[in-house]
């Protein structure tokens, strides 16, 4: 009992219960308000309106799993935000641990007291709201939910106690927590953006998909869900943050206390970081008006500032403060140079074709989808086509950058390679604003046209009944364009089939140049067949591999998640047409006869 | 028992405190004097536990006082600042209290509430300041501490209110060998409360003197002989700490057993021979080297 003393003052904890239990019960309100009252005032118990709820999509989760966590932390720690208080507090007969422990676990549980009794209240109003056969709003579902909102308040809440660890008074605090929080993402964001400005192929959206793991919080409103890993993942930094939270505190200088950081290190680090993020921000979005200029705008501008709030004075014109500014402009200066000089090898990488298990090859100009199925290259002939492409990209690179900046004549188009390599990993390259004519010199591009051209099998598409055919087809006359919808299974089954015909022939004679030159598209045609899921089943992901998609929506995103068998699955072909498509030009008169054929002016 | 050895801090390169030794006898009443800015808040938050120290011990009854909550809970400490919970009254604070400290008197806290005048449930933040610098009293006495620590604690006090602190002060010193450890700018003040004294200066303990010794042990004499010669004899072997006349009259200030010194001057028939109460300020003064010595800026 001694012992468990030395760690936990519970008369600090009763005390933070009964001087800041207001704070959660705003909280708790805020949350019925957002969920329990929307279900039971309007009897909104809809798949849509729960499905939201269950993803997190409401006010509720974007606001308070923000401000509840750092509004707790901030209060539970306000007394060591203020010289008398923290005199006061550290005479008391309990540690530093003890401060730390019972303040701390005061505060979480004021944090996730107010989702627990919106949890409870969900799970005595639930009943069933079926979707596709699935009951939405389970015990299951709304414990999920729970468990997803306190790892965020987890986080959220460790990180702003750290944050109140080196800030010296309540305001920076506040500021610190926020700032801490989304402190790794915005660091991540701006390495991105180097990436984007520096690099030769970056892919924006493959680079970016780490940022949802620095911040619980992003990966929340953004993925909808924390898996389970990643949960994990998240607890184990918040276990780590409050430690580090509680060796800071240890050695906290009270001494210090009304200063904006009470660590001499905190002050210089998070000074140059102002100064950091400044000159990054100011740098991309003046770069092209202003080029290196406006980094040191910026940098001015977060030397100012920075220096001004870190250490809380305007006297900012001595040694210590010009020294932060150096080395904030030494940082920019070195990622700046870095990313130019590319250290990391990154738009010069070219993996072999026997490191490649397979290539997403993605390009705006080549519809591959014309002639192969599923999205993934695993021919080895094909996986030596695209690398082969990739390199002539590589040894134009200078000239393609070039362009890039002065701009060129004629038709562009982009370029997306994904490869999956046998250790695992995966590495993508996304190329824009490519000259088509500079494509269209491509040997290695053509052969690999070909290669799939010859392989191409529509049996799929030819051998499948016409009722399970849905056809959609646009057709843009200049002078009368129309919208043709033909619904399977209701209209003209011989035009349906006819269609199917034409396109078919027309894919398969169309040829690279063609492909590659004619950019005047006159209308396009989807030809989707549907089939009902195999018994075996499969994830999405590999259902999509072979070409297949799901038919109903939502589309489940997860690989991991098993395919619901009893789901239909759709093959479908997207092909937009030019003049030299000849049958399916042929057709289009045809249609336009076809009396049961919708027409819509445009 | 409070002892202090070789005390040193500092905060951004200032030298707040440097080689300080202090020593507090248990049951005793120490006075701290030294002007604003002199280094006695940073001396106490030391004691109190708040502060670490940059090198030298803190110790009381020995042990650590740094974090230590055995320590802690044995020490009342009454801040210069105040500091409530907003919006907390008394009795409140009195609960927090009564939760944090396991020697917690409330009967102590009742009768002291009562004698004081203070409202037990009106709010402290609408308190005047002398009324807070009460409550706070009121709250750390009923923790019956074996130590107290006061930082000016009479600031603000009316001379009633002062006299019944220091009453409950002397009080539990005599009743429960309270070991009180008192800081102020002002000497004065201490006269008469204190058991010893320390004085502060730039961080630096200047001098620390047990009150009762220095008194006996000082003297202020005034005296005229009928010849000039006879005074520098009878004061020959007399430890003459500071010498000046007016006329014919001899003031000094001399160290020594009180009979002796008089003895030695009336063995030669001194014309006058007076014995005058020294002031503590002024026996510091002495103390510390006489009137050309900066101790009024010490002493403000």
């Amino acid at each position: 009992m001694t012992s468990m003393r030395s760690w936990l003052n519970p008369a600090i904890i009763k005390e933070n219960f009964k001087r800041f239990w207001p704070v959660a019960a705003i909280g708790f309100f805020i949350w019925f308000l957002s969920m329990p009252f929307i279900l039971i005032a309007g009897d909104n118990y809809f798949p849509g309106t729960i499905s939201d709820m269950m993803s997190h999509t409401n006010f509720a989760t974007f606001s308070m799993d923000l401000a509840i966590p750092i509004s707790m932390a901030i209060l539970c720690l306000r007394y060591l935000h203020s010289s008398n208080s923290a005199g006061v507090m550290h005479s008391m007969p309990c540690t530093r641990m003890s401060l730390y422990v019972s303040s701390w676990i005061s505060g979480f549980v004021l944090t996730v007291v107010p989702v627990i009794l919106t949890a409870a209240v969900l799970l005595v109003i639930k009943r069933p709201v079926i979707q596709n056969g699935h009951d939405l709003f389970t015990a299951a579902a709304i414990m999920k939910w729970l468990a997803e909102e306190i790892v965020v308040s987890l986080f959220v809440y460790s990180v702003a106690v750290l944050a109140g660890m080196v800030a010296g008074n309540t305001v920076l605090h506040g500021l610190t927590a926020l700032a801490f929080n989304f402190l790794l993402p915005v660091l991540y964001a701006i390495y991105m953006a180097f990436g984007d400005l520096y690099l030769y192929g970056v892919d924006f959206e493959s680079m970016g998909a780490p940022i949802k793991n620095l911040s619980p919080y992003i990966m929340l409103i953004t993925n909808r869900n924390l898996p389970a890993d990643k949960s994990v993942m998240f607890i184990v930094v918040s276990i780590a943050v409050t430690i580090a939270g509680y060796l800071l505190y240890r050695v906290r200088p009270l001494e210090r206390t009304g200063d904006s950081y009470v660590f001499k290190a905190a002050t210089w680090i998070i000074g140059v970081l102002i100064i950091y993020i400044f000159g990054c921000l100011s740098g991309f979005l003046f770069h092209y008006e202003l080029g290196i200029t406006s980094y040191g705008i910026g940098i001015l501008l977060g030397w100012g500032i920075g220096q001004m709030i870190v250490n809380k004075t305007t006297k900012i014109f001595r040694k210590d403060c010009l020294a932060a500014g150096l080395a904030g402009i030494i940082a920019i200066a070195g990622i700046i140079g870095c990313f130019k000089a590319d250290i990391l090898g990154y738009e010069d990488y070219l993996p072999k074709a026997s490191e490649v298990s397979q290539i997403s090859f993605d390009c705006s100009k080549l519809n591959f989808s014309l002639v192969k199925e599923g999205r993934y290259f695993t021919e080895e002939s094909d996986l030596e086509d695209i690398i082969g492409f990739h390199k002539e990209l590589l040894d134009n690179k200078k000239s393609l950058k070039q362009s890039l900046e002065t701009g060129f004549e004629g038709e562009s188009c982009y370029v997306n390679i994904k490869y999956k390599l046998k250790n695992g990993k995966e590495v993508s390259r996304y190329m824009y604003s490519l000259p088509v004519k500079y494509l269209r010199e491509s040997k290695s591009l053509e052969h690999l046209w070909y290669n799939n051209s010859k392989r191409a099998d529509y049996d799929w598409l030819l051998d499948a009944p016409v009722e399970d055919m849905y056809v959609e087809m646009d057709y843009f006359d200049s002078d009368n364009p129309h919208w043709i919808n033909l619904d399977y299974g209701r209209d003209n089954a011989e035009l349906k089939d006819k269609i199917r015909q034409a396109a078919v022939k027309d894919v398969s004679d169309c040829v690279f140049n063609t492909m590659m030159t004619d950019g005047y598209t006159c209308g396009y045609v989807r030809l989707q067949v549907r089939t009902p899921a195999p018994e075996d089943s499969k994830n999405y992901d590999e259902y999509y591999s072979e070409g297949y998609h799901e038919y109903y929506e939502p589309v489940s995103t997860s690989d991991t998640a098993p395919y619901v068998s009893d789901h239909y699955l759709v093959r479908s072909i997207y092909i937009e047409y030019s003049k030299s498509y000849e049958n399916l030009m042929d057709l289009v008169p045809e249609i336009e006869n076809y009396s049961e054929v919708r027409f819509m002016e445009k | 028992m409070i002892e202090i050895k070789n005390l040193c801090k500092s905060f951004d390169g200032f030298q707040a405190l440097t080689d300080l030794n202090l020593h507090v006898r248990e049951g005793s009443i120490y006075g701290l004097i030294g002007v604003n800015g002199s280094g006695k808040t940073t001396l106490i938050r030391h004691l109190t536990g708040i502060l670490r120290a940059d090198s030298g011990s803190v110790v009381i009854d020995g042990e650590d006082a740094y974090n230590n909550i055995n320590i802690k809970k044995r020490l009342g400490y009454i801040p210069d600042e105040l500091f409530f919970f907003g919006s907390y009254s008394l009795k409140e604070m009195a609960k927090f209290y009564k939760g944090m400290y396991p020697t917690w008197n409330q009967a102590r806290c009742d009768a002291m509430t009562e004698d004081f005048g203070l409202s037990g449930r009106g709010k402290l933040s609408r308190f005047s300041k002398g009324m807070q610098k009460q409550a706070q009293f009121i709250l750390t006495m009923s923790c019956m501490p074996d130590f107290l620590i006061l930082d000016e604690p009479i600031d603000g006090l009316d001379p009633i209110v002062r006299r019944k602190v220091w009453n409950y002060v002397v009080e539990d010193v005599s009743e429960r060998n309270m070991t009180v450890l008192v800081s102020s700018h002002n000497l004065k003040e201490m006269e008469g409360i204190c058991d010893s004294i320390g004085i502060l200066s730039g961080g630096q303990m200047k001098i620390e003197r047990d009150l009762d010794e220095l008194k006996s042990d000082i003297h202020k004499v005034q005296t005229a002989f009928a010849h000039p010669d006879d005074a520098d004899k009878a004061f020959a072997d007399l430890d003459i700490m500071h010498r000046d006349k007016n006329g014919s009259v001899e003031h000094i200030i001399v160290r020594g057993n009180g009979e002796m010194v008089e003895n030695s001057i009336r063995a030669y028939n001194p014309l006058i021979f007076d014995m005058l109460p020294l002031t503590l300020e002024e026996v510091f003064i002495y103390e510390m080297g006489g009137e050309n010595h900066d101790i009024h800026e010490i002493l403000a």
